[in-house]
């Protein structure tokens, strides 16, 4: 039987951001996520791995997971370039009381991407310090005019349509930042995303960074759930995977087996 | 994706939430065929999406698969998916069924599957790597008032991804296309994702091998939101 055509390429090419020190690039997707069929380009998502600086986001898992380095957030950080992780996420409790100069030398002993969440303040103080590597600056509030130098910003958004109407007009990089708290649900923003970009409409097209972590608090509250540390990696892991069939460029995990399993997730999709 | 198939009471495709199977082999004897429906039926306790259970003709045996069915039959209410290449053995096992229907997949000789579950008055799968071969046998198989379901023959991720979207699409253009997406993967965590992407991306059906509590728990979680997700789309 003769079929007809279904490729259904855009002719769209979506935003880039470079990052770091301009070596990781995220982004750039011309196509629906992955599919040769339309043409896809052959890029993976990014794996940030999540290190805190204060507060115990690892339930106590943490020596399990991480070999005790995750009392110190810069040896935890380097833990995660050693497992394979394209960048650090830095989170900055409100009210944070240490010395932020830590994100500083994350940033160089790394030599990876940061994303930087905290207040507005915190936030745009590292943006100034830091000016050879490009960070995605992710303020819990309002930067009320405060540079942000040449760094990416992220916006927080739930749905496309809070996601166009924050990005319509942004001047700079952006980033949208969504967050998932379920293995699939909650990816329909991100889908609808990447479909108004590849309509080029307005406010559209930004590369979309997804925030598995939530997923952890619903693991630890279920009843009965197994081997803690294998249920939250395929339940992240698998969060990651549905994540990036909607189209996330960057993905923000808490635990190492579960970035491990996006990346090569990823690398699979993309058929790199 | 309109087609709808009914397998024993259980409804596959047609927008619906995704079905989950997981197998049982003929190569059991009786009592640890009892016992492996025992752990499905308690490691899928509690879960909806997991309407249907597969049986193997691993053996080659007819006997041996029809009194492993009559088994499972007996313990398992939901939809049946009978698995063999031999149609004697799939007659064999249909006559322990009652008038349940189950859905017969013969995946290497699909004229000889086409033909018994027309005379069983079965829905079939048809299975092929080759998009235009699928769609011919898609065709033979509504031509001979045979109910079908696709199995594009994925047997990675990127395959799945890929085939289970262009049959999508397809359905949107020609009939022939327009039918229950299944999807076979095996056991453990790549079974697990290899059924994420597939019921990501449209299947209606995933047949497994197996998978441990928590994985089920996974993936019948996947399936609700996209079976939930398909309800709100216009």
């Amino acid at each position: 039987m003769r079929l007809p055509k279904t490729s259904e390429p855009s002719g769209t090419v979506l935003r880039e951001i470079r990052l770091g020190k301009g070596d990781f690039a995220a982004g750039g997707a011309c196509s629906a996520p992955f599919l040769d069929l339309d043409g896809a380009r052959r890029r993976r998502p990014l794996v940030f791995g999540e290190v805190p600086l204060s507060g115990d986001t690892l339930h106590g898992l943490g020596d399990q997971l991480f070999s005790g380095r995750q009392d110190d957030p810069e040896e935890w950080s380097v833990m995660w370039r050693e497992i394979g992780a394209d960048g650090i996420y830095v989170r900055v409790p409100p009210g944070y009381d240490g010395d932020p100069a830590v994100i500083d030398r994350i940033c160089s002993r790394t030599n990876l991407p940061v994303a930087v969440d905290g207040d507005p303040e915190l936030v745009a103080a590292v943006a100034d310090r830091i000016r050879d590597s490009i960070l995605i600056l992710v303020p819990r509030g309002d930067m009320d005019g405060r540079p942000c130098g040449e760094h990416v910003v992220a916006t927080v958004c739930r749905s496309c349509d809070e996601a166009i109407r924050s990005c319509t007009g942004a001047c700079g990089d952006t980033v949208v930042l969504m967050s998932v708290d379920d293995v699939a649900g909650g990816t329909s923003g991100m889908s609808d995303y990447r479909r108004a970009g590849l309509a080029s409409e307005p406010g559209s097209g930004h590369p979309v960074m997804v925030d598995t972590t939530p997923i952890w608090d619903r693991v630890l509250s279920m009843d009965g759930a197994g081997d803690p540390v294998r249920t939250l990696s395929m339940w992240e892991g698998t969060a990651a995977l549905t994540a990036m069939m909607a189209g996330a460029d960057i993905l923000v995990m808490r635990g190492p087996g579960a970035a491990d399993m996006a990346r090569v997730y990823g690398e699979e999709l993309a058929d790199l | 994706m309109s087609g709808e198939l009914e397998i024993g009471g259980t409804c596959i495709g047609g927008g619906g939430r995704p079905t989950i199977a997981l197998s049982v082999t003929d190569i059991l004897d009786t009592g640890s065929v009892a016992v492996r429906m025992g752990n499905i039926i308690d490691r899928t306790s509690g879960l909806e999406s997991f309407d249907a259970v597969c049986i193997r003709n691993d053996s080659g045996s007819p006997d041996a698969f029809a009194e492993t069915v009559a088994i499972v039959a007996s313990l398992w209410s939901g939809g049946l998916i009978l698995d063999s290449d031999d149609p004697a053995a799939i007659l064999m096992a249909a006559g322990q069924l009652g008038d349940r229907r189950p859905l017969i997949t013969m995946g290497s000789s699909p004229g000889d599957g086409m033909m018994t579950a027309g005379m069983l008055g079965c829905p079939v799968v048809v299975r092929s790597d080759s998009m235009e071969e699928l769609m011919d046998l898609s065709a033979e198989a509504s031509g001979a008032g045979v109910g079908v379901a696709l199995d594009p023959a994925a047997t990675n991720m990127k395959q799945c991804l890929e085939r289970n979207t262009d049959l999508h699409r397809l359905a949107t253009r020609i009939p022939e296309a327009d039918h229950p997406v299944v999807t076979r993967a095996w056991s453990g965590e790549y079974a697990l994702a290899m059924g994420t992407v597939s019921i990501v991306n449209h299947a209606s059906l995933v047949i497994l091998d197996d998978l441990d509590r928590d994985s089920c728990v996974v993936i019948d979680r996947v399936s609700r939101s996209m079976g939930a997700a398909h309800a709100e789309a216009p």
